[in-house]
């Protein structure tokens, strides 16, 4: 597997943002786990890593600091300058904390009412829609169930799975719509352990102390 | 709350709402089709689904562009072009 970020992404130095949105979109749902492309060539361990490895490269190729200083980091000769056509998402990708949220994400949040300002799949189907996606679009990119991403928006947790496949398809939806995915799915596992006590599989792990 | 001004963003947002509301209404999308009554069927659904697009757009967009009615057909009617109706 390539370190290099560029050609992991299949991607010249040069790439614009779209094309590293799409280079991503493409690579995910390769190396997804139902991807019959993948499935006679890694084993499902190995799948979680080639994913773990697109996501960080993805992660650094559209942030254009990050990528400046991986550019400078690789030497070479300068790339040229990234084009930034219209983004394909609305707001920056992972707002860390409530006061960094995109305006129209605080506007869903207020909408929200009782959520103040965690998510909940209410506020999920609202950053879709403003986003301009159709729920058959995420279940494109993410390979997730589009009954379960209903389910998910719903909130109709006595018909999702497992807590931990639901907390992988919350976290695949959410960094689908370019979310802090930890975040989203740290709230949303609050709401499905008060329906569902015995979810508390899809917390994460306490750190060790 | 700032209101979409392009009208590609505001186009976007139309058939994404609108394939909501079929999703969510599947049966009832059919049905409409098939006795050529969906737009009566589902009066209420569209009529809130319309008022939330509106209170996502700006006006002037939402007008000029025709992307509400636009994607009424290019969602709702077209993606049920498969179903038996004397509409056809």
């Amino acid at each position: 597997m390539s370190d290099d970020h560029y050609e992991l992404l299949e991607l010249s130095r040069d790439a614009t943002r779209e094309e590293v949105e799409r280079a991503y979109r493409m690579a995910m749902a390769t190396w997804s786990e139902d991807s019959l492309a993948a499935y006679s060539v890694a084993a499902d361990d190995e799948l979680a890593a080639l994913r773990e490895r697109v996501e960080q490269a993805y992660r650094v190729l559209v942030d254009v600091e990050a990528r400046t200083a991986y550019d400078e980091g690789l030497g070479g000769p300068a790339p040229a300058p990234v084009e930034e056509p219209e983004l394909l998402f609305d707001e920056e990708p992972e707002p860390e904390t409530a006061a960094e949220l995109p305006a129209e994400i605080d506007d869903f949040e207020d909408l929200s009412g009782p959520d103040e300002g965690r998510w909940s799949g209410a506020a999920l189907r609202r950053t879709r829609l403003a986003r301009g996606l159709e729920l058959g679009q995420i279940t494109e990119i993410t390979k997730v169930n589009p009954l379960y991403l209903r389910c998910i928006e719903e909130e109709r947790f006595e018909a999702l799975p497992a807590a931990v496949y639901v907390r992988g398809f919350v976290a695949a939806y959410a960094r689908c719509l370019g979310l802090d995915a930890a975040r989203v799915t740290s709230d949303y596992a609050e709401r499905l352990q008060s329906a569902r006590p015995s979810a508390s599989a899809l917390r994460r792990p306490q750190a060790r102390r | 709350m700032s209101a979409i001004q392009e009208p590609e963003r505001a186009a976007r947002l139309a058939r994404a709402i609108l394939s909501d509301v079929m999703l969510y209404h599947e049966d009832a999308v059919r049905q409409g089709i098939e006795a050529d009554d969906l737009f009566d069927r589902l009066a209420g659904e569209l009529e809130e689904a319309r008022v939330y697009f509106e209170s996502r757009v700006e006006a002037d967009v939402a007008r000029a562009s025709n992307a509400w009615n636009r994607a009424l057909v290019d969602v709702l009617v077209f993606r049920s072009r498969h179903v038996r109706s004397r509409i056809w």
